[in-house]
């Protein structure tokens, strides 16, 4: 039990500075946004880049851990549309703002730097490859089925193809799959990288789990705790519990991944809901204060959870 | 030869990128001070405290003090006795030029390369360094202005006052002192909280050289072109020249210890040296083409210093 509090307290610690630090005014009010920039366009991607090239011969095919990814996800969406509809009684517009805050989790800021420290290097190659499908894979499957409802409901709303376009041209220029796509290229080049590169690759992205968690602490000062209880308690109890169940499931039982694979995969599952979730939220303008209050409880609650799981999928590995 | 790629060119590579990113606005236009803010107010504090809450002191580092200031103390009366002589300027301008002679950028591009260079082992020396850096030099300038000027206005007390009250709000020296305190109570630091202190201070090392960068942005060549050179060939060569005689042949010092007082010499105009300028208003373009010309030149120096150095 002491070495998973030495894995989630340095976590969860530099978090809880960052959100100190932005409570009290220690640090300026645009320093969140900035270190969160530096974080997520320079030091992050390094970091991904770096595992990338880093990542040895796969123990599986990655094919079975993104179908497996994807049966949990789908499980996960359909259960929160019905939720939507038939317990919350809300309309079936707000299922994709919702749906996306039960499955978007902090894969990025927080799933990285603990699957790292739990489980060590050897777990960059699950860990790239889900981040590298998480991302954009959420944002066209919401799009879609936000489009979907928008068309049902009004015929002549405009072309939902376009909306697409429009996440497609961001997702190519995201700073999150960029570097996993520059960095699986690379690797197939076989070049290797040059000693100085690689240590300037290294230096950079050993600013990116501090920077990320500090400014994610940060931000969660800014996030309230307001909208809906019925909702909110739905969004954090299916992201925290009934995700990483579904994701243990389909990893364990019905694809038999490698056991470090299921792992990775259901730590990620068990990630508290991420910022990517208030994004779509805000810009469709459905369910916005649930989302952002689900982000901040999740988060909180993810001290208490993350490190439940970490013990059991520990325990499961044999590393005890 | 191998030791400039992995050590130097690393860094001046992340200073020329975080340079780039503020040139063509790649951040919000707040990141400059965001990001120094990050570093100066959290993660150099975190490994400064780190390494005095480890480091094994057995006495007071006089002689590393010696080593350091010594060549200060040299670069600036240089700078004074040049100032009217050579450049002809009057004795009000002595102060802030001495000071851009002698204020090195030992936090920001010192600390990243003496961690690059010598590993955790840098620690115990930088932070002594760093400790004395900023309140010497500023007590130094602000007498010697106080002397120039030539009025009894600002009496030692009050200027004794302000510099006491400048530093106890200070994050570097609070946390030299913080850390200190931490070893004398033989607490130890609990792995977490370790693990939260290592993780931050790595972080510096990105942080501050990218920020870096980005504030070099603001900081435009100008100056005369005689008092210019005359700050850059103090800075840039007299200084570490001098703390390489002191350290390695009169005082005798640790290799490490020595090293790291020689690659601090030989660090060009830091940021502080325009601020103290600023405040008289004298010598503020010199101090700023300083601080641009000497980082951009400091890839040479820095590369010399580290190839006499021979670290590998």
């Amino acid at each position: 039990m002491l070495v998973i509090l030495n894995i989630v307290a340095p976590v969860f610690g530099i978090m809880g500075l960052g959100f100190i630090a932005a409570r009290s005014g220690y640090l300026s009010d645009g320093a969140a946004k900035a270190i969160a920039e530096f974080a997520f366009k320079v030091a992050m991607p390094a970091l991904l880049f770096r595992a990338m090239l880093a990542i040895g011969p796969l123990p599986g095919s990655p094919w079975r851990l993104i179908a497996t990814y994807l049966l949990a996800l789908g499980i996960l969406w359909t259960l929160a549309t019905l939720a939507t509809r038939f317990v919350l009684h809300r309309p079936a517009i707000d299922a994709p703002a919702i749906a996306m805050g039960v499955c978007f989790g902090n894969t990025v800021m927080l799933g990285v730097p603990l699957a790292v420290t739990a489980f060590g290097q050897e777990a960059a190659a699950p860990i790239a490859l889900l981040i590298s499908v998480d991302t954009p894979l959420l944002w066209i499957i919401a799009t879609m089925h936000m489009e979907a409802v928008r068309r049902a409901q009004m015929p002549d709303a405009g072309s939902s193809l376009g909306a697409l376009r429009g996440i497609l041209f961001d997702l190519a220029r995201n700073p999150i799959v960029l570097p996993l796509v520059i960095g699986s290229l690379w690797r197939l080049t076989e070049l290797g990288i040059p000693k100085v590169a690689d240590r300037l690759l290294e230096i950079i992205a050993g600013a990116a789990v501090p920077s990320a968690l500090f400014s994610l602490g940060m931000s969660l000062a800014a996030y309230q705790i307001k909208g809906q209880a019925r909702t909110l308690s739905l969004i954090v109890l299916l992201k925290l519990a009934v995700f990483p169940i579904a994701a243990y499931i389909a990893a364990a039982w019905v694809f038999d991944l490698p056991p470090l694979w299921t792992a990775v995969m259901v730590l990620f599952a068990a990630m508290p809901v991420g910022a990517n979730a208030f994004l779509f939220a805000t810009r469709y303008e459905r369910a916005v204060n649930s989302v952002s209050a689900a982000i901040a409880v999740s988060t909180a609650i993810a001290v208490v959870t993350s490190a439940a799981i970490l013990y059991l999928l520990r325990t499961m590995l044999g590393q005890t | 030869m191998s030791s400039v790629i992995t050590v130097v060119i690393p860094v001046f590579v992340l200073i020329a990128i975080g340079w780039a990113a503020g040139r063509y606005q790649y951040f919000a236009a707040d990141a400059v001070k965001a990001i120094n803010d990050y570093t100066f107010w959290l993660a150099v504090p975190a490994f400064l405290f780190r390494t005095m809450a480890k480091v094994e002191l057995t006495e007071v580092p006089v002689n590393l003090w010696l080593a350091f200031f010594g060549a200060a103390a040299i670069n600036w009366i240089i700078a004074t006795i040049l100032v009217s002589r050579l450049l002809g300027r009057p004795a009000a301008d002595a102060p802030p030029i001495a000071m851009s002679s002698s204020f090195g950028n030992v936090v920001m591009l010192g600390i990243p390369i003496a961690i690059a260079a010598f590993g955790d082992a840098a620690g115990g020396p930088a932070a002594m360094v760093v400790s004395l850096h900023t309140p010497l030099l500023f007590l130094i300038g602000t007498l010697h202005q106080t002397v120039v000027a030539g009025n009894g206005q600002r009496n030692a007390g009050g200027i004794g006052r302000e510099l006491a009250a400048e530093l106890a709000r200070n994050p570097i020296i609070i946390a030299i002192i913080a850390g200190t305190l931490w070893r004398l109570t033989g607490l130890g630091l609990h792995p977490a909280a370790d693990r939260v202190l290592l993780l931050l201070a790595q972080s510096s090392v990105a942080t501050a050289l990218v920020g870096l960068g980005l504030s070099l942005v603001n900081f435009e060549i100008k100056g005369q072109v005689p008092t210019l050179t005359m700050i850059l060939v103090l800075k840039l060569v007299v200084m570490p020249a001098v703390a390489w005689l002191l350290a390695m042949h009169m005082l005798d010092l640790a290799p490490v210890a020595a090293g790291v007082v020689v690659l601090f010499a030989a660090m060009p105009t830091g940021a502080n040296a325009y601020i103290f300028a600023g405040r008289e208003g004298r010598g503020m373009n010199s101090a700023s083409g300083a601080v641009a010309l000497g980082t951009a030149l400091a890839v040479f120096t820095a590369s010399i210093v580290v190839s006499v150095l021979g670290i590998r």
